[in-house]
């Protein structure tokens, strides 16, 4: 019951979140680069803070997308060793990818959490952007969490994902 | 949702998972985290992200860490991780707070929005000489910055400083209009602000991408101390050096409170002394001296050639400048700050040491050291 409700509570999350990343910060990415590079060499006239707003703007289009590559399986794995495996075995293997994934990203965004809030106390700028930053880090712990949430409620997110692609073992 | 909810295998992942997840809570109480050991001899780590064969190693850590050892009988030692190996150089201070070192670079430029009357160290024209400003800094710091700096949740260790920030250039910079619309790459802050104010275009590139940007024409020059620009290689694109010793940029060092809190009081106490010593060592064997000079001859030996700035013309940059530092003082009085004061003080004090020599700057740091720096 509490699984099902993580389950579906962290899906929904994932997809708002997949799609900030993709809709929104990507796109403005995209724009942001192509505006500096057209000040920059056409009118000579660079964006101080461009290097960090595109630095943010990259940041939140990784962290946004992490729980969804998880559930389509587009995170990078052993293919050679992960596809030959069957039953039991594979059922452990995908356990410890979960399990290696929750340590990393659980530990991450506790870290993150502690770092914003550090931040948020100390002022912390960027270096040419004068905006606040612990709000970027506390969306990365989010995201984090976000992600352990995905992991703990679909640990077989790759093995269903190559299920659904029709997984071949016919790889050259 | 899981495209399969219920499928067998999922739920057996899924109970391995979980089981092994409560295992882990199990024997998380019992797993020991890291504490500070205080056995002698006692190793501190220091952290940096230049890389081991930069200047600010082989000729400032390396040295100070040799007289460590040695006036401590063996009994403190630091070991260092150089070239990004433990942080990257904006993480100084997290690292510090997180343990992850215990003396590193922490530079308030890198982090413009946690301090404020630290930048007014950055102000044109204000140091006569890198030892001064160093020495200046220092004394200064216990009544203007302590309060600042140590709201990082970190000690200041000490303060090298760089030698004047000079400008290498594609093109010749002999006067204020030559600079008109010139895309340069300063530091963030105070010195971006004085770039503006001369008339250039400021860019912020990382120390790293200096050269690459600068070679294909994202950048017409560089302002940077001399030492570094020749560390980066930017006499082998620059053609022209003009010397205006605009400012000076002060380099801060931390400590971890915890570590430095733990160590017996009198290593503490001795520590915090050579750490005094230390705050000149990089500024008179890296920035000035013997260093500078093989720095200048490899410039001049690569066929840049050096402009000098003559009085008449410095003193347009100067006066261009100057509004700067009477802006700087109005927003932070604003906000209820001794700025008007501290810029006062730094000022009557670069003008009384002005004259001071190596030796005599080194003497008195030997015999006199500030205190309060860090409250021992």
């Amino acid at each position: 019951m509490i699984l099902e409700l993580l389950d579906r509570g962290s899906a929904r999350a994932s997809g708002a979140l997949f799609a900030i990343g993709v809709r929104a910060a990507l796109p403005a990415l995209l724009i942001m680069v192509t505006l500096e590079v057209v000040l920059r060499y056409g009118f000579n006239s660079p964006l101080q803070w461009s290097r960090d707003v595109n630095g943010l703007l990259l940041l939140i289009t990784l962290f946004s997308t992490l729980p969804q590559a998880w559930d389509r399986g587009y995170h990078i794995r052993m293919e050679i060793v992960h596809r030959r495996l069957r039953g039991r075995w594979r059922s452990v293997a995908d356990a410890l990818s979960a399990l290696a994934g929750l340590v990393f990203f659980g530990l991450m965004s506790i870290q993150a959490a502690s770092f914003a809030r550090y931040m948020f106390v100390t002022g912390e700028t960027g270096e040419d952007l004068n905006v606040a930053l612990w709000p970027f880090m506390v969306y990365a712990a989010v995201c984090g969490l976000v992600l352990c949430a995905r992991l703990v409620a679909n640990p077989e997110a790759a093995h269903e994902a190559d299920e659904a692609d029709g997984e071949s073992d016919q790889w050259i | 949702m899981s495209r399969f909810p219920g499928s067998p295998s999922g739920n057996t992942t899924r109970r391995t998972l979980l089981a092994t997840l409560a295992g882990a809570a199990l024997a998380a109480p019992f797993v020991a985290g890291r504490r500070v050991s205080m056995a002698e001899p006692i190793t501190l780590r220091y952290t940096a992200h230049i890389p081991g064969s930069h200047g600010l190693y082989t000729r400032a850590f390396l040295p100070f860490a040799e007289i460590v050892e040695r006036e401590t009988a063996g009994r403190l030692r630091l070991e260092a991780f150089t070239d990004r190996l433990l942080h990257g150089p904006i993480d100084g201070f997290k690292a510090a707070v997180t343990g992850i070192t215990d003396y590193t670079h922490a530079y308030g430029t890198y982090q413009p929005g946690s301090f404020k009357l630290l930048h007014a160290t950055q102000l044109p024209f204000l140091f006569p000489t890198p030892q001064v400003a160093s020495l200046v800094f220092e004394e200064l710091y216990p009544r203007f910055f302590k309060a600042e700096y140590e709201h990082m949740g970190v000690y200041l260790a000490h303060c090298d400083c760089t030698s004047p920030y000079n400008i290498i250039s594609k093109t010749p910079v002999r006067r204020l209009e030559d600079l008109r619309g010139l895309k340069i790459r300063v530091t963030g802050g105070l010195t971006a602000d004085i770039y503006r104010e001369l008339g250039a275009v400021p860019v912020s590139i990382a120390a790293a991408e200096i050269y690459p940007a600068f070679q294909r024409g994202i950048l017409d020059a560089v302002t940077l101390a001399l030492t570094d620009m020749v560390a980066y290689r930017l006499q082998e694109i620059g053609r022209f050096y003009t010397v205006g010793d605009i400012n000076v940029v002060l380099l801060h060092y931390c400590l971890n409170r915890r570590t430095f809190d733990a160590l017996p009081a009198d290593l503490r106490a001795q520590f915090y002394r050579l750490l005094r010593v230390r705050s000149q060592i990089a500024v008179q064997n890296y920035y000035t001296g013997p260093d500078y000079e093989r720095a200048f001859a490899t410039l001049v030996d690569s066929g840049v050639e050096v402009l000098e700035l003559d009085e008449a013309e410095l003193g347009r940059w100067r006066d261009r400048v100057t509004p700067l530092k009477e802006r700087y003082i109005a927003r932070h009085e604003a906000e209820g700050l001794p700025a008007g004061e501290l810029v006062e003080r730094m000022e009557a004090l670069s003008a009384a040491y002005a004259s001071l020599t190596n030796e005599q700057i080194n003497t008195r740091i030997r015999e006199t050291p500030v205190e309060g720096i860090i409250d021992l």
